[in-house]
């Protein structure tokens, strides 16, 4: 008989993220945990350790399906028309909360029928003005072969080959398209559209003498387009790359300090922070109208817009210094996010920058993160303070485990919710992970559940003093204390685990995995390097790509 | 700027392929010896044990106040209790990871569905109610090498794609577009080929899973829907999606669950019916669901609910509320699958149904006597109208593993194997069942 296990041999690709790291050895005894201290905020830690002498080793070859964002630039760029709806491709599977992870995308069946909707849509838009992209009569073939010839290089983002060339020729057959050269040209980027030369990104490079795989100077172009302006590259990069001007690790930087320099690299920029700070559900949340009737569309996407603002701002435009993202004194707000803020609104609709007061500024004070990490009718301080753990300072903590009551406390409206929450550090069988996590998310309570800020709680006065235990390395033994998340944010400013784990963030962004095996040492030195630079956040966005990690792949 | 269905696919599908692919065929729905159908239900986190398994003998059980809306199709059901499901991880992203995977890579629906899949022109068909809404914790499919399939929440699309060709227009336009349509599919398949010579490794197997995906596609140009079937009738009310809803989509809304619920439903029953499909995944919401049930009249969100403490507090009563109404929906599902006829008998004696949760006792977080009902399957000789329970029939005086219970509907379904994921409690389907 067939055993299932043996029908394919591939690993399976979502591993089990967390092992034995449980918050303590035994639960509820207190003793220090199995997680990894040492990798201070930079790694997962779960497996056997990793041999780092080479710190930067050759990354593994990969194919990156686009991500709906990507796609829908790519189409409306090549086709010259407005970014396709694209609500009917499926969403992607998330992996340390980003959407572009290699290993876990892949083309079901029902993505191709949705690309062929998708393609067919928008190139029958794009045909009623083909002037813009086409600029011969498609009745002769030289004008035929030339369509397909540049097309096709932008499209594959690679010189077509002569086989592909021809097949794409045969499209405009007249028994296809019933004398129609439109309904060829519909024909011919239909199926570019669902070829793996267009979907997927390759970063499988080409084999080298000793054996590894350099990207393509066409890989290159590629990956930098889509990692700093989150579309496919323009027709001049290709030029560059095809006349042998992006090869080495200095061109590879000077590109990508160009683009850094391109104003499309702003929302793909926001788009990281708002997947590293996890308020993608913003726009979408589901809040109780009835206790937050504050809670606007008009509020929701001016926080939404906050974020991007503030974010380009420090990355762009200011110091470009990791602390200030933590501590800026200053926000972003339109008229509607001011008047949620209560700060004195700026008489724009556009995020404007104005003093924060001394409920806001910074990342952790963001009404974008508040609402996004807070249940429909109340504040969680459980997920806000994993949500440190997990996205600012990379500390992977272990769900409960199996034997663990996870009673919650009842909903007592003469209790504040840190004072129902409170239980969870006292109950033995919790205090094993809830120690790291109640004492940080206590401290952001003046922030209700739609992020606004709150003095009292139920007639009570509300508690934001905050605990952090191990904050450098859980269990490392070190307790600080501090009052609301500005406090937090200065502590977490003055060490390097918050700066490392950024780094680690944007190194999965950039590169499309979560780091394993040699990765884990290349995420490290980036992390390394981020901090010798003194934090300089645009500086680490150029950095991932001139790593050798990045430049060169090893053999799968 | 999609509002209008499926510009490329329902011109090509629309061409009338359908009708000539039926005349040149044997129907398919009157066959003797049909292969099984599988229909896989998720409703999310777990269950208060002591108010959803029965009591009683095996054959004479009574059902508690969780369970009970399911006596009225107590005769086509196996209950089962002192299922765990062991190994990998915990809580509710481990629960939803392995529930139909017993940790392999592959998930049931996924399997069997290329297993059975024959001329069906849908390998398997994976449907959401808010599956994806606000979901962090992962969805139940997985392909072969263990990458999430992520659910369809938008019912319409979902019908467009598994019916929405099925208008004749004139057959040389039909033919035209199907050459065509071959066309662009055969230049993508060949540009498959020749990446996936130079990749090894799971690149490779991703190109794999590609390429049959580009090829069921293709398949399908001979036609989706068998003659003699019609999806007339679907979407009575006219449910449509309204082009400015965002915050969020007309289908995500909560107000929305129970409709988007019954169109997912009747799609599944349609499906299976008209043999589109031999299997199917149906995800209601998500692990840690945050959805308000509000015609159940739950005034808390169904996490929230589950957190019940004790079975008399008030949050246990919304739980019972939100999963009573769940059960009604399942039994009506079964209803449904039992009034239609299929090869002499009924569509549902044809289907294997498994209704399933990520977790056991919601409120411990815990993988123990998870609340899995069986249904249906005559055909295969599934003897419903029981009660099993395995606690303490595992090894060692254990209770008996979950993944044998995806073994045996495996079997059942016709598709011999010994082992579907975890084996640490042995190999082989559960006794008895």
């Amino acid at each position: 008989m067939l055993k299932l296990g043996s029908v394919r041999s591939a690993p399976l690709v979502l591993a089990f993220a967390i092992t034995a790291a449980a918050c303590t050895g035994a639960i509820g005894d207190g003793s220090s945990p199995g997680a990894d201290p040492s990798a201070g905020g930079g790694t997962n830690s779960a497996s056997a350790p990793i041999d780092c002498t080479d710190p930067d080793q050759p990354g593994p070859r990969q194919l990156r399906l686009l991500t709906r964002d990507e796609y829908a630039a790519t189409v409306a760029d090549l086709l010259a028309i407005e970014r396709p709806a694209t609500d009917d491709l499926p969403v992607e599977p998330r992996v340390a909360g980003y959407d572009n992870n290699a290993a876990a995308s892949i083309v079901t069946s029902r993505h191709v029928d949705a690309y062929l909707a998708v393609a067919d849509a928008a190139v029958r838009t794009a045909l009623k003005t083909k002037s813009k992209w086409l600029t011969c009569d498609l009745a002769g073939a030289p004008c035929r072969t030339s369509f397909i010839e540049q097309f096709g290089r932008r499209a594959f983002r690679r010189p077509l080959r002569a086989d592909e060339r021809a097949r794409y020729e045969a499209m405009f057959a007249a028994d296809l398209t019933g004398g129609s050269n439109d309904e060829g040209v519909a024909s011919v980027v239909s199926s570019m559209f669902i070829s793996p030369s267009f979907l997927y990104r390759s970063e499988i490079g080409a084999k080298a003498d000793d054996g590894t795989y350099p990207l393509t100077p066409f890989e290159l172009a590629t990956a930098l387009s889509y990692t700093f302006l989150g579309t496919t590259p323009d027709i001049a990069l290709l030029d560059r790359a095809a006349g042998g001007k992006l090869a080495t690790a200095a061109d590879v930087e000077s590109a990508a300090r160009a683009m850094l320099a391109d104003p499309r690299s702003r929302p793909q920029v926001a788009r990281f922070f708002s997947q590293w700070l996890d308020t993608s559900a913003l726009l979408s949340a589901n809040k109780d109208k009835t206790i937050y009737p504050a809670f606007t569309d008009a509020v929701r996407v001016g926080l939404d817009a906050e974020l991007s603002a503030f974010v380009n701002h420090v990355t762009f435009d200011s110091t470009h210094a990791f602390g200030e993202l933590l501590s800026a004194d200053y926000v972003f707000a339109n008229d509607a996010v001011a008047g949620f803020y209560g700060l004195p609104t700026p008489g724009k609709t556009t995020p404007t920058r104005i003093a924060a007061g001394p409920n806001r500024g910074g990342i952790l004070t963001l009404g974008a993160v508040l609402a996004s990490h807070a249940h429909s009718n109340e504040s969680s301080p459980i997920k806000r303070g994993k949500w440190v753990r997990d996205r600012l300072l990379c500390q992977d903590l272990p769900p409960p485990p199996a034997n663990a009551n996870t009673t919650p406390p009842g909903l007592d409206p003469t209790l504040t919710t840190r004072e129902r929450f409170a239980k969870h550090t006292s109950d033995p069988s919790c205090r094993g992970c809830h120690q790291y996590i109640d004492g940080v998310g206590f401290s952001f309570e003046r922030y209700d559940g739609i992020g606004a800020h709150r003095t009292e709680e139920g007639g009570k006065a509300i508690d934001a003093s905050g605990e952090i235990k191990g904050r450098e390395g859980l269990g490392n033994g070190v307790s600080e204390t501090f009052e609301g998340p500005k406090g937090l944010a200065a502590l977490l400013g003055k060490g390097e685990g918050a700066p490392r784990c950024f780094a680690t963030h944007w190194f999965r962004f950039a590169r499309g995995l979560k780091e394993e095996g040699p990765e884990v040492c290349a995420a490290k030195t980036l992390g390394s390097k981020f901090l010798e630079m003194g934090q300089d956040v645009r500086e680490l966005m150029i950095l991932v790509v001139t790593q050798r990690s990045f430049l060169v792949r090893r053999p799968s | 700027m999609m509002t209008s269905r499926r510009g490329f696919l329902a011109t090509a599908l629309a061409a009338g392929a359908l009708v000539q692919a039926g005349m040149l065929r044997s129907p398919r729905i009157a066959r003797a010896g049909a292969p099984m159908r599988t229909l896989f239900v998720y409703v999310p986190d777990g269950c208060i044990p002591s108010l959803w398994h029965p009591s009683g003998s095996e054959t004479s059980f009574t059902l508690p106040e969780m369970s009970a809306p399911l006596s009225s199709v107590q005769e086509h059901c196996v209950f089962l209790k002192g299922l765990d499901m062991y190994s990998g991880g915990a809580t509710h992203e481990g629960g939803i990871r392995k529930v139909l995977t017993g940790v392999g890579p592959v998930s049931l629906d996924v399997f069997l569905g290329q297993k059975l899949q024959g001329d069906a022109a849908f390998a398997s068909v994976q449907l959401g109610v808010g599956a994806n809404f606000q979901n962090g914790s992962g969805s139940m499919s997985f392909t072969g090498t263990g990458q999430e399939v992520k659910p369809d929440d938008n019912p319409i699309n979902a019908f467009g794609r598994l019916f929405g060709g099925a208008t004749k227009t004139d057959d040389t336009a039909a033919l035209l577009s199907k050459k065509r349509k071959k066309s662009i599919l055969d230049g993508a398949l060949a540009d498959l080929a020749a990446i996936r010579s130079e990749l090894a490794g799971p690149e490779r197997a991703k190109l794999d899973t590609n390429l049959d995906s580009l090829r069921e596609v293709e398949k399908r140009l001979d036609g989706v829907v068998p003659m003699g079937c019609s999806p007339t009738g679907w979407n009575p009310s006219g449910f449509s999606i309204s082009p400015t809803d965002y915050y969020p989509k007309t289908y995500e809304k909560e107000e929305q669950f129970g409709m988007v619920g019954q169109l997912q439903t009747d799609l599944a029953v349609l499906a299976l019916g008209c043999d589109v499909t031999r299997s199917v995944g149906l995800m209601w919401s998500h692990p840690v669901s945050p959805t308000k049930i509000t015609d159940s009249g739950s005034s808390m969100g169904n996490h929230d609910a589950s957190h019940y403490g004790s079975a008399g507090s008030a949050a246990a009563k919304d739980f019972v509320k939100m999963k009573r109404w769940f059960a009604q929906r399942f039994a009506a599902l079964i209803q449904a699958l039992a009034a239609r006829p299929y090869g002499g008998s009924t569509l549902l004696d044809h289907t294997l149904v498994m209704l399933c949760s990520e977790l056991g006792d919601s409120n411990a977080h815990d993988h123990k006597s998870v609340p899995f009902v069986l249904a249906g399957g005559k055909a295969a000789g599934l003897k419903t109208g029981r009660f099993l329970d395995f606690a303490g029939k595992g090894k060692g005086g254990t209770n008996e593993a979950h993944s044998k219970l995806l073994v045996s509907i495996a079997n059942l379904a016709g598709v011999p194997t010994e082992t579907f994921g975890y084996s640490g409690h042995g190999t082989g389907g559960l006794a008895g069942i």
